[in-house]
């Protein structure tokens, strides 16, 4: 018995808040990741366009060919 | 009647009185129409995590919930399960793409982001009237549950109490918009959380904690400890346990009310935090109703009995354990659940009718000014008009709140996941997944369904309107490029060119752009000791 109760009862219910709450941890923390991979992203794609927008059919800073 | 003193009456305008000052306050800063419909796209972690779990969390929790424990014993703690993780599905699913793509596509209200993403004629029409109708029957359960909540407990009758209760809601959402809703919920749900970790607490002392509970729940009778029910009523019914845990992990995705504060998000980076706070809130605030329901049963034995009204468990436990204040400030809390989900459902009704119906199709060149207006008079239209039909002819709160959450879910869900997770969604889909959800759980309740199959209404219409996506999308023409282009952006997945030259090089004169052509695909550069292009 855990707690009074079978530990089947116990495990299929109770034990949801620790495993929730170790999930959403987990969860920051990948998403976290994922907020640097998309931020490295978001950098580069802003790049991008501002370099087509600027270009204009010249090439633009940073895109230059030396 | 269980209140009714002084003390009641005094804790209860105080409450009321604050929620009337923050409409006021928010009302001078909405400047635009996106500052009052989504708060100016300006909400934070925390008021995001308590704004949408709140919203989610009716009055069922304070009453529904434990009164259904009570009964039943550890078995309902199914619906608690499915509960608690909702919101780790919720915000990591939908939560930063959808918040993305409403952006990139200009939307205000949830379904302007469906007609955007799936565009066609009869997109926004179909989808206004299906959440229009439910949400309108979730506004109106709500406004009956809080003219019957205070009736109850302070004793003045109900069409006073409807007054009252429903019209405070409506003059500050009316007043303050989205940023008033989202800060009301922000109070609301602290005091919500507080009132019921305090009378735990106690009545945990009480029980003698969870080994003394579950002993004496045994010693009553074993079957409240089991995982079946109370007298084995579901033993072996894996199906309604699966449809109890699914209803609620997956179920808020199809909410428009709910799903809404994704897109206010101040950020989408924003989501991580939410995840967290959400999950602790829920983890502190489901559970807990649940577990007071069972402490109900050795407390309070006397609502067993007949005419025992067992949605009065959390209250009576209060009024048994804590002192006067207190005590009040728990009939506030049970006020604020039930705001909370209903100042929600207010403002989306407001900004569907304004955005999506008046600056749709009646006003096409409605000036910002104009929208915020109509948006503000319809919510008080709303308003009154259910405050006026649930005095005349009040329905069922319990069965509106069920039906109307099975059919919004059922209509919406596949279409906002599959928005933002699958680029071959498309206007097909969304329109059979919306049509069948909604005619199946229509259906499903109307015919009585849900008995004699053993399926719940929201479990067989969510199934038949996930199916209805996937034909629809796989047989219809795929989203139109610029589209998919824009979901892969809000999934950050866009393809960029690996260097910038690359990207310039094609705009300028054939001749040079064949040069770099051959000088960065060849290893010319390489051999003579230059830096790759």
């Amino acid at each position: 018995m855990i707690f009074g109760l079978e530990p089947q009862v116990f495990f299929a219910f109770l034990s949801w808040p620790v495993i929730y709450i170790i999930i959403a941890i987990i969860m920051y923390f990948v998403m976290a990741k994922h907020d640097k991979e998309e931020e490295a992203w978001e950098k580069a794609y802003d790049e991008w366009q501002a370099s087509l927008k600027d270009g204009n059919g010249q090439p633009a800073e940073g895109g230059e060919v030396e | 009647m269980i209140g009714g003193g002084v003390t009641e009456y005094v804790v209860l305008i105080i409450y009321l009185i604050g929620m009337i000052g923050i409409g006021v306050y928010w009302s001078k800063h909405s400047k635009t129409s996106e500052d009052y419909l989504l708060g100016g796209r300006s909400i934070g972690s925390v008021l995001t995590a308590l704004t949408l779990q709140t919203t989610s969390m009716s009055g069922y929790m304070f009453m529904g919930g434990p009164a259904q424990t009570y009964k039943d014993g550890y078995f309902t703690l199914w619906y608690a399960v499915g509960d608690g993780g909702g919101a780790i599905f919720n915000v990591g699913i939908l939560g930063k793409r959808m918040r993305r793509l409403s952006y990139y596509l200009g939307c205000l209200s949830p379904i302007e982001y469906i007609e955007k993403r799936y565009p066609g004629k009869a997109t926004r029409a179909i989808a206004a009237v299906i959440a229009i109708c439910f949400v309108y029957g979730y506004v109106l359960a709500q406004f009956l549950s809080a003219g019957k909540t205070m009736s109850a407990l302070l004793g003045v009758p109900l069409p006073v109490a409807i007054i009252i209760g429903a019209g405070v809601i409506v003059f500050y959402t009316f007043a303050g918009g989205y940023l008033a809703v989202a800060w009301t919920d922000f109070i609301q749900g602290i005091v919500m959380v507080c009132s019921m970790v305090m009378i735990f607490i106690l009545a945990w002392g009480q029980v003698g904690g969870l080994t003394g509970l579950n002993e004496q729940l045994t010693a009553i009778d074993p079957t409240y400890t089991g995982m079946w029910g109370k007298d084995n009523a579901y033993l072996g019914q894996w199906g309604v346990v699966a449809g109890a845990v699914g209803v609620y992990l997956i179920g808020y995705m199809g909410l428009p009310h709910v799903v809404i504060r994704h897109m206010a998000m101040e950020s989408p980076k924003l989501a991580k935090q939410t995840v967290v706070i959400a999950t602790v809130w829920n983890q502190l605030f489901i559970f807990i109703p649940y577990i007071m329901g069972l402490m109900g049963i050795i407390l309070l034995p006397e609502l067993g009995q007949p005419g025992g009204d067992r949605e009065m468990v959390v209250l009576m436990l209060a009024y048994k354990l804590l002192p006067g204040v207190l005590a009040a400030i728990v009939l506030v809390a049970i006020m604020s659940a039930i705001m909370s989900t209903a100042d929600a459902q207010l403002m989306l009704m407001g900004t569907m009718l304004g955005r999506d119906v008046y600056q749709r199709y009646i006003n096409k060149e409605a000036s910002d000014k104009q929208l915020m207006s109509v948006s503000r008079i319809c919510i008080l239209v709303v308003g009154v008009v259910s405050i006026i039909i649930a005095l005349l002819r009040p329905p069922g709160v319990f069965s509106l709140v069920v039906f109307s959450f099975s059919t919004l879910g059922s209509s919406f869900l596949p279409s906002y996941v599959g928005a933002v997770w699958w680029k071959r969604g498309n206007t097909l889909g969304c329109y059979l997944s919306m049509i069948s959800g909604c005619v199946i759980s229509v259906i499903w309740e109307a015919a009585g369904l849900a008995g004699p199959t053993g399926m719940h209404t929201f479990f067989m219409g969510i199934i038949v309107s996930i199916a209805a996506y996937i034909i629809g999308s796989l047989i219809g023409p795929p989203p139109t490029k610029e589209m998919q282009d824009l979901i892969d952006r809000a999934a950050c997945k866009t393809k960029i060119p690996a260097g910038l030259a690359t990207a310039n090089y094609k705009d300028i004169a054939p001749e040079t752009s064949g040069v770099l052509t051959f000088l960065k695909d060849s290893s010319y550069m390489e051999e003579r000791g230059f830096q790759p292009v």
